[in-house]
């Protein structure tokens, strides 16, 4: 699939550009752990055949006169030794301004996505490609079968799927009202620090449909919870953040972004864990309708479709934006949390693939951040904070050990 | 490994339980501190030096030859970039936008008022120099009292630094200039920096190590 000299980035892409500062990126970082040490080697080729097979991700960011656009990159595929630091910066210039950083160290490859370019789903199709390749390259025999190119792959389903003719009104307000905030004293530099539990999948199932619901709302309300009971003042509502992949609603092959949020707002004096989960189910059910979700499509959108934002100077929109942002100092969510589901590799895999973690970025307004994700039977829950203080770490893991669910835990030991 | 602190299972072999911080090894755990900001990561310092070195040549080289109205105004607009982050973040403490541009513009006409009022925009090449310190000197003391906690690993060169502004004075009296100006601000950058000392010897020797450190 070849790329347009250049095309214009979807609906929920376009607005990630608006926001990059010299300190703010929005990305998402995943590491994939192998058995074995990596193969730079290896790892490069794998990595430009992936891009050959995903041109839509062989990509710049250019800003013109209106509106952020990707080009066609034709510099040389770069890897580069893991920093260490987790989802810093991507340096564009270091990366030959690729949108993918593509780091190893050990026997670990970190793969940080410019949210521009995918969401989490897209950006797990693109690396399941790659791992194959790898696989491949080290000898073993994989099918490749179900990575085969489809079409509308880089398609804007945002605007395929956009209603007009929904009512709007109130809706900025209602995303933007405020939430209980976590707070504590910020990491001085770049990076965050990480805390990871790993745990039996069909155990962490088990207990989930003991309560009678998901495990995303298990995990979700268990968190909820603990940070209620840590910082909560009985005044201001903890609201979940939790990201909706817009695919499972509207098909789409689409490999850029396409996901919405459900904003799951519990009241102030909620206590136990029962009372939340329901209170959880309840809220996110209510976001998944067909109505408040299209509603949500119609919100991610605003800025794509706003004649103002359409024709105003880029520069310009950029200000407002930044200006508009640094405004609010408040957040408006208490946590996000992302759940990638169950990561399915081909058979024999799991012989090159150890483990897969999927790591969310904090900012100022939400330090501490949730995602979760399973591959190989393992559950991973995995804490990102942009603060020094993991209370809320200690406290959630206490309590899931309370509840029978007993975690591996393991960190980047980051303190300041 | 499990922490026979909190109970919780680990992953490896860590030096220290990730949860509650239990030490298992005394020793990994003190090689893993953190090595602290060397002189070439520490970039406020090096821009410090860079332009102070870049500032003397200039001065001594090709000082009698320049129109200094421009240059005088360009380096005051540039030394007042590190001022004006710095005082941004530790007195406001705001990520607002508002006030980033009225701190800018109050520190903008406070040092064009004092450059024209003192230069008179033609005389004293060696004001830039000076004034490039007076204005290093201006942002330590905000940052040392206001939250040395946080800045100090920026300012750790600060009492080397300072030995730097003697060099303008010496220029000054090699020429036969006015050197009451550039005197004063190194007698109070060197005082500054004795007193820094003083007030936290610990600190302030640990950073100059790592001053040196590469």
């Amino acid at each position: 699939m070849r790329l347009s000299k250049w095309t214009i980035t979807d609906n929920s892409g376009m607005l990630y550009p608006l926001i990059l500062t010299l300190s703010t990126q929005s990305n998402f970082e995943f590491c994939v752990t192998l058995q074995e040490a990596v193969n730079p080697l290896y790892l490069l080729s794998a990595l430009e055949k992936t891009y050959e097979r995903f041109a839509f991700t062989k990509v710049e960011l250019q800003n013109n006169l209106f509106r952020s656009c990707l080009v066609e990159n034709n510099h040389r595929v770069v890897i580069h030794q893991n920093s260490g630091k987790l989802l810093g910066r991507i340096n564009f210039a270091k990366n030959n301004n690729y949108l993918i950083e593509v780091s190893y160290i050990d026997n670990e490859i970190h793969f940080k996505f410019f949210h521009s370019i995918a969401d989490g789903n897209g950006a797990m199709v693109f690396i399941k490609y790659l791992l194959i390749e790898y696989a491949k390259l080290t000898g073993s025999q994989i099918d490749n079968d179900n990575v085969t190119v489809k079409n509308g792959e880089n398609e804007n389903a945002y605007q395929r799927y956009l209603d007009k003719n929904v009512e709007a009104k109130g809706l900025i307000s209602s995303a933007k009202s405020a939430s209980l905030q976590v707070k504590g004293k910020y990491f001085m530099h770049d990076g965050l620090a990480y805390i990871s539990g790993e745990i039996d999948l069909k155990k962490a199932l088990e207990v989930s449909h003991k309560y009678n619901c998901s495990l995303t709302v298990f995990i979700g309300a268990v968190a909820m919870l603990t940070v209620n009971e840590l910082y909560g003042n009985g005044k201001k509502s903890p609201s979940l953040f939790i990201p909706v992949n817009l695919r499972k609603f509207f098909p789409s092959n689409t490999l850029l972004n396409f996901v919405s949020s459900a904003k799951c707002i519990l009241p102030p004096d909620v206590k136990d864990l029962e009372n939340t989960i329901e209170l959880l189910s309840s809220a996110l059910n209510n976001e998944l309708k067909e109505e408040n979700l299209k509603k949500a499509l119609y919100l991610a959108s605003t800025v794509a479709n706003n004649p103002f934002t359409k024709f105003c100077p880029f520069f310009l929109k950029r200000e407002l934006i930044t200006f508009g942002r640094e405004l609010v100092t408040t957040g408006t969510q208490t946590m996000i949390l992302s759940n990638i589901g169950n990561v399915i590799l081909p058979d024999g895999m799991d012989k090159v693939v150890k483990n897969i973690n999927f790591f969310l970025n904090c900012n100022r307004r939400t330090p501490v951040n949730l995602s979760m994700g399973s591959y190989n039977g393992i559950l991973s829950v995995c804490f990102t904070r942009h603060i020094v203080e993991k209370k809320i770490e200690k406290a959630f893991f206490e309590k899931m050990r309370d509840l029978g669910l007993d975690f591996e835990i393991h960190s980047n030991y980051r303190e300041h | 490994m499990i922490c026979k602190n909190c109970g919780c299972k680990i992953k490896g072999e860590p030096h220290r339980c990730p949860l509650c911080d239990f030490v298992f090894s005394e020793e990994s755990d003190k090689s893993k501190k953190k090595k602290g900001l060397g002189f070439y990561k520490n970039p406020f310092t090096l821009i410090y030096i860079l332009a102070d070195l870049a500032l003397f040549l200039i001065l001594y080289f090709i000082g009698d030859k320049l129109d200094w109205d421009k240059p005088v105004l360009i380096a005051c607009l540039v030394s007042l970039i590190p001022i004006y982050l710095i005082i941004r973040h530790v007195l406001l403490g705001m990520r607002n936008q508002a006030s980033k541009l009225t701190i800018l513009s109050i520190l903008v006409s406070l040092f064009l008022v004092t450059i024209l009022e003192i230069t008179g925009y033609t005389s004293g090449y060696y004001y830039i120099y000076t004034s490039f310190h007076a204005s290093i000197f201006i942002l330590t003391i905000v940052v040392v009292f206001c939250n040395f906690k946080v800045y100090y690993p920026y300012i750790s060169g600060f009492p080397v630094q300072s030995l730097l502004s003697w060099i303008p004075f010496a220029i000054c009296i090699a020429r036969g200039q006015m050197y009451g100006y550039p005197l004063a601000v190194a007698l109070a950058e060197n005082l500054f920096s004795i007193i820094m000392i003083c007030c936290f010897p610990k600190e302030m020797l640990n950073q100059l190590k790592r001053f040196f450190a590469v």
